[in-house]
């Protein structure tokens, strides 16, 4: 089983305009409702492989019963934490062109004790032996930036592995904590590093570097240009074409959940980041978060080596 | 009491729309005294339905609600063979299980439908409802399949 927790969870309305202009009243062509997060994601996509997974999240309001029954639907276990504050609505409108406009509200402010029993409520799941427990995403407004650290510390004491994908302050402090793995993208480990990477190689150094400072391994995600596992034994590329991109949202998220997927089933670190890379393709293809099913992946051609080409510019 | 019996399936759940055909099953509920207000029940899953409808892919439909006037946690089974427009993007539902939990049930409403989406996701378990001869098979594979998994 693999765990995830997300702090700030949302309800995704996505709806469809025909022309967006500041001041009118719009009439909606179409309006769906997801449930958002990204640790949310991740459970999403293992429930899609049928994968054991528990997702624990906080949850307040009509917007939280909404969430609630928005992931019972698609068939995900819970672990709810109950606040008294209102889960988040974000908003997305989308144009007939594809442009879209998003407007994502904070999220609720926690009091001390609902943070603590969102922690307890993740620690709560240790002792099921899941094989990885991921915190993923931003934190709600007030929260102290240790949160994720404190989340590493306690998976460690329970010997149970922990993955952290995140960004700024939370992030950094986590580092320091030592999880098993982080999965950030090409912005968040310059900010993580503190300088710019514009070829492979320094996106290389900047892992090695992270590793060197405690960090199990670290999957980079890089868009188009794939994902790059560093591990203080490892290192490998690999990437896997895309013919016809639709929504890159959510796709890091499925990345990483194809990556805890093949690890926790017995894969090979290197397997795992073909599976990871695999699943990242597959939701690129899809339209909006949705997360890919194992058909969706079957058409995915992934290649990886062990010697990466580290002149290849892997910023736009 | 079980989840599910033979009166709550409804095996030629033949209707020209959802809110009809969420009738006719909350109508078995409230027969065997498990709704105690048909129409207020019905009122608390449309609010549901309303927000989005809740086809999932592969045919199915899985209205419901947590409602004061469910007695305890149900299932009540259709299988339209026509078919019910139930809001997915792949066609139409064939296979409709309304979920009726009561108000202050905890969590017990998510974990049933969890569950029973998650199996839903399977392709023999929706075959088995789809060919299944009679009430007494359908109650049986629920029950093996959902109930006690």
């Amino acid at each position: 089983m693999i765990v995830t927790l997300t702090p700030n969870p949302s309800v995704d309305r996505t709806v469809s305009i025909t022309d967006l202009q500041r001041g009118e009243v719009h009439r909606a062509t179409a309006a769906r409702i997801d449930p958002g997060g990204k640790g949310v994601n991740i459970s999403r996509a293992l429930n899609a492989h049928h994968a054991r997974t528990l997702a624990v999240l906080p949850t307040g309001g009509p917007q939280g019963h909404l969430l609630a029954e928005l992931l019972a639907e698609a068939g995900i276990a819970v672990a709810l934490v109950p606040i008294n504050g209102s889960t988040r609505a974000n908003v997305a409108l989308v144009e007939p062109d594809g442009t879209t406009t998003k407007i994502n509200e904070p999220g609720p402010v926690l009091s001390a004790s609902e943070l603590q029993a969102l922690i307890a409520g993740a620690e709560a799941t240790l002792t099921q032996h899941p094989s990885w427990l991921v915190g993923s995403g931003s934190l709600p407004p007030g929260v102290d930036d240790d949160f994720y650290a404190a989340l590493v510390g306690r998976c460690r004491a329970a010997g149970v592995s922990v993955a952290i994908d995140s960004s700024g302050p939370s992030l950094r402090l986590a580092v320091q904590a030592g999880p098993d793995l982080i999965k950030p993208n090409l912005e968040e480990l310059e900010e993580l590093v503190g300088r710019s990477l514009n070829t492979l190689g320094e996106v290389l150094d900047a892992g090695v570097d992270l590793v060197a400072h405690g960090v199990g391994t670290v999957v980079v995600s890089m868009g188009g240009r794939g994902a790059l596992l560093v591990s203080p034994t490892q290192v490998a590329h690999a990437v896997a074409p895309v013919s016809s991109p639709r929504s890159t949202v959510g796709a890091g998220d499925a990345l990483l959940a194809g990556y805890l997927y093949a690890t926790g089933s017995g894969s090979t670190p290197l397997e795992a980041l073909c599976t990871g890379v695999t699943w990242g393709a597959a939701a690129v293809s899809l339209p909006g978060s949705r997360m890919p099913t194992p058909d969706d992946v079957a058409g995915v051609s992934v290649s990886m080596t062990k010697e990466p080409d580290l002149t290849l510019v892997v910023k736009n | 009491m079980a989840l599910i019996t033979e009166n709550l399936v409804v095996l030629n759940l033949d209707c020209p729309d959802r809110h009809a055909a969420t009738r006719v099953l909350a109508q078995a509920l409230a027969d065997e005294g498990r709704v105690t207000d048909l129409d207020g029940f019905l009122a608390d899953v449309r609010k549901r339905e309303e927000q989005m409808p809740t086809g999932l892919p592969g045919g199915i439909g899985i209205p419901h609600a947590r409602s004061t006037h469910v007695t305890e946690p149900t299932l009540a089974f259709g299988r339209a063979t026509q078919g019910i427009d139930w809001g997915a993007e792949d066609g139409p539902a064939t296979l409709i299980f309304l979920i009726a939990a009561p108000e202050g049930g905890g969590d017990d409403h998510l974990k049933i439908l969890a569950a029973l989406a998650r199996r839903l996701m399977r392709t023999e378990f929706r075959e088995s409802l789809m060919n299944a001869p009679d009430a007494t098979t359908v109650v049986d594979v629920v029950t093996r399949e959902v109930v006690n998994p």
